[in-house]
């Protein structure tokens, strides 16, 4: 029987990047959640064979109460820290984001696929938000060097490659990025 | 000007969580005090005591803030894979606090303004558990992390009052959500670090019942923590690092009545990047609560005490998340009184001269540990009488 996952990741995209990439692997995904509000009645209730939680997740100490066994909890969970053999890839897994939970006794083996499909994930996920992050970057700042090179235009009489040169100057000059200088400019003509 | 310490041109990454007694991290950082003992240091937020350990123990993080059990409990592999981990310096003590939710507090007919002794009030809460026995949920409280102060002291008030953990639903939840769980009911009670005892008590859901101080006093509360593996591989970094947090500690010592430094110290823990005070309701005057005494500073404070390792253990039995001798060879290992000595000496600052003590015995100048119940735990022989 394949094992059981449950999900727990805020990020709605990254867990749903995993909950396919794990499907297409052969894992069924029983729980995905967003929210932890409810995390322990949703742990009890669907009794997944391994629990994917984001590192950083706030309520990762309340698992951590999953693993004490009690009248309340006959079912504990442990933290997965990889086989013992290879510490280098619990701690990519940790760099990456995913820490995982599993129902003590399953072994290393069965669990280790499962975890690194998560971590590519993760990492790929990562990517993608710094690839978006640096083109917003890029187009904030062309917007920042079209508004100053205007500005340039009306209140200083350049013709457009004039703007252009004068901007790249400043910014060679002053060993700056084109799109500070331009907020400088902006900032001063504005002024004006 | 750099320490005496080889300490190598490498940055450290220490961890801590945005608590109040992260504060001995932050001001090392913020007062230079890393930088004057040679050491590159940059500090992380990080959200969870699992997540502390789980970075100290695979060496994502160097070193960390930890609740005083952690290290004791990682080393045991409680919940996680066993990995070796090692204090030398207690950071602080008390700053804890249980906290009822308004509700409860009716139906034990306790009045939020005129609260009892802590002994008093766990006796309301077993009565009315006698009373209600067929209550439809049992009745639940929250604390953050299984091998915490917190932990283990909410248990103490209980078990002071004859109420087993059989009969209490202990769970996990956030700190920053208690509040909001204590709002809706899914939890009638909490023991958690400061800040977060006041503003539940500021959000007007429920009152602090019993500072943990009260419960346990002159406790170590949060230490530095960091894996045996770094303690070996770069001891002189590791007592670079020791030396500038105990500086740290001293510099907070009298915190709660010196309101000068009270207003230095809101205005570094504000920023954003420590506990982002400045979107709360504390201000500098409100930082510290009265009712939650904290201290960071004292020879007896900093001193990482074995006998209340040996304490920790006993709590971790009764829990039932361990079974073996209270004086297990590993607490040598975990806590390192001799290195607190060889720092606190190099600093010109006092440190006893025993590594195990008669807890709750608080003595004439009460520089000792006091338990509620005036019990005594202790071992005057290091590791040969403890029993319980």
């Amino acid at each position: 029987m394949p094992l059981s996952v449950m999900l727990v990741d805020d990020e709605t995209e990254r867990a749903m990047l995993v909950e396919h990439a794990l499907a297409e692997h052969g894992y069924q995904v029983v729980c995905r959640l967003t929210s932890t509000a409810a995390l322990r009645y949703h742990v009890e209730r669907v009794q997944p064979d391994i629990i994917i939680i984001d590192m950083d997740s706030p309520d990762r100490d309340t698992l951590e109460h999953m693993t004490v066994i009690s009248q309340h909890n006959p079912r504990p969970i442990v933290f997965f820290a990889g086989p013992d053999d290879s510490p280098d890839s619990i701690k990519r897994a940790i760099q990456a984001g995913v820490s995982a939970y599993i129902v003590d006794g399953l072994t290393a083996k069965r669990v280790k696929p499962i975890i690194d499909v998560a971590v590519a994930r993760f990492n790929e996920f990562q990517q993608l938000r710094q690839q978006l992050h640096s083109s917003q970057n890029q187009l904030a700042e062309q917007q920042l060097i079209d508004k100053a090179k205007r500005l340039l235009i009306k209140k200083q009489q350049m013709d457009e490659a004039k703007a252009f040169s004068t901007l790249r100057k400043l910014a060679m000059d002053r060993q700056q990025k084109m799109a500070d200088v331009a907020k400088d400019v902006i900032t001063i003509l504005e002024a004006l | 000007m750099t320490g005496r310490y080889q300490t190598g041109q490498q940055t450290l990454t220490l961890g801590f969580v945005p608590l109040l007694d992260a504060a001995p991290l932050i001001l090392a950082k913020e007062l230079g005090l890393f930088a004057a003992q040679g050491l590159k240091v940059s500090l992380q937020r990080e959200a969870s005591w699992a997540s502390i350990r789980d970075k100290v123990a695979f060496g994502v993080l160097d070193g960390a803030q930890m609740i005083a059990p952690l290290p004791l409990a990682s080393s045991l592999g409680l919940g996680a894979t066993a990995v070796p981990m090692t204090t030398a310096l207690v950071l602080s003590s008390g700053g804890n606090a249980i906290t009822l939710s308004n509700r409860l507090l009716q139906q034990l007919d306790l009045d939020s303004a005129k609260l009892p002794c802590p002994l008093a009030s766990g006796k309301a809460l077993q009565q009315y558990l006698q009373q209600v026995p067929q209550r439809q949920q049992p009745l639940r409280l929250a604390t953050v992390s299984p091998y915490s102060c917190h932990h283990y002291q909410l248990h103490y008030w209980l078990s002071t009052a004859g109420i087993s953990a059989r009969q209490v639903d202990v769970i996990g939840v956030a700190p920053a959500a208690m509040a909001a769980q204590l709002a809706d009911g899914a939890i009638d009670g909490f023991c958690v670090g400061e800040p977060w005892s006041s503003l539940a008590q500021l959000s007007g859901h429920g009152a602090i019942v019993t500072s943990c101080d009260q419960l346990w006093h002159n406790w170590q509360e949060k230490v530095f923590a960091v894996s045996q593996q770094f303690a070996n591989s770069r001891p002189q970094c590791y007592l670079a690092l020791l030396t500038a947090l105990l500086q740290a500690c001293h510099w907070l010592h009298d915190i709660q009545s010196n309101s000068d430094k009270t207003a230095q110290l809101w205005h570094w823990l504000a920023q954003s990047q420590y506990l982002a005070l400045a979107d709360s309701d504390l201000n500098h005057a409100s930082l510290f609560n009265p009712a939650v005494p904290q201290a960071f500073f004292g020879a007896a404070l900093n001193m990482p005490w074995r006998s209340q390792g040996a304490f920790i253990l006993q709590q971790m039995r009764h829990l039932q998340q361990w079974q073996g001798p209270l004086d297990h060879p590993l607490l040598n290992q975990v806590y390192r009184p001799d290195l607190y000595r060889q720092v606190a000496a190099s600093l010109g600052f006092n440190a006893p001269a025993e590594d195990w003590r008669l807890e709750g015995n608080a003595g004439v100048n009460d520089a000792g540990s006091r338990f509620v119940d005036g019990q005594l735990f202790g071992v005057s022989k290091p590791l040969a009488a403890v029993q319980q």
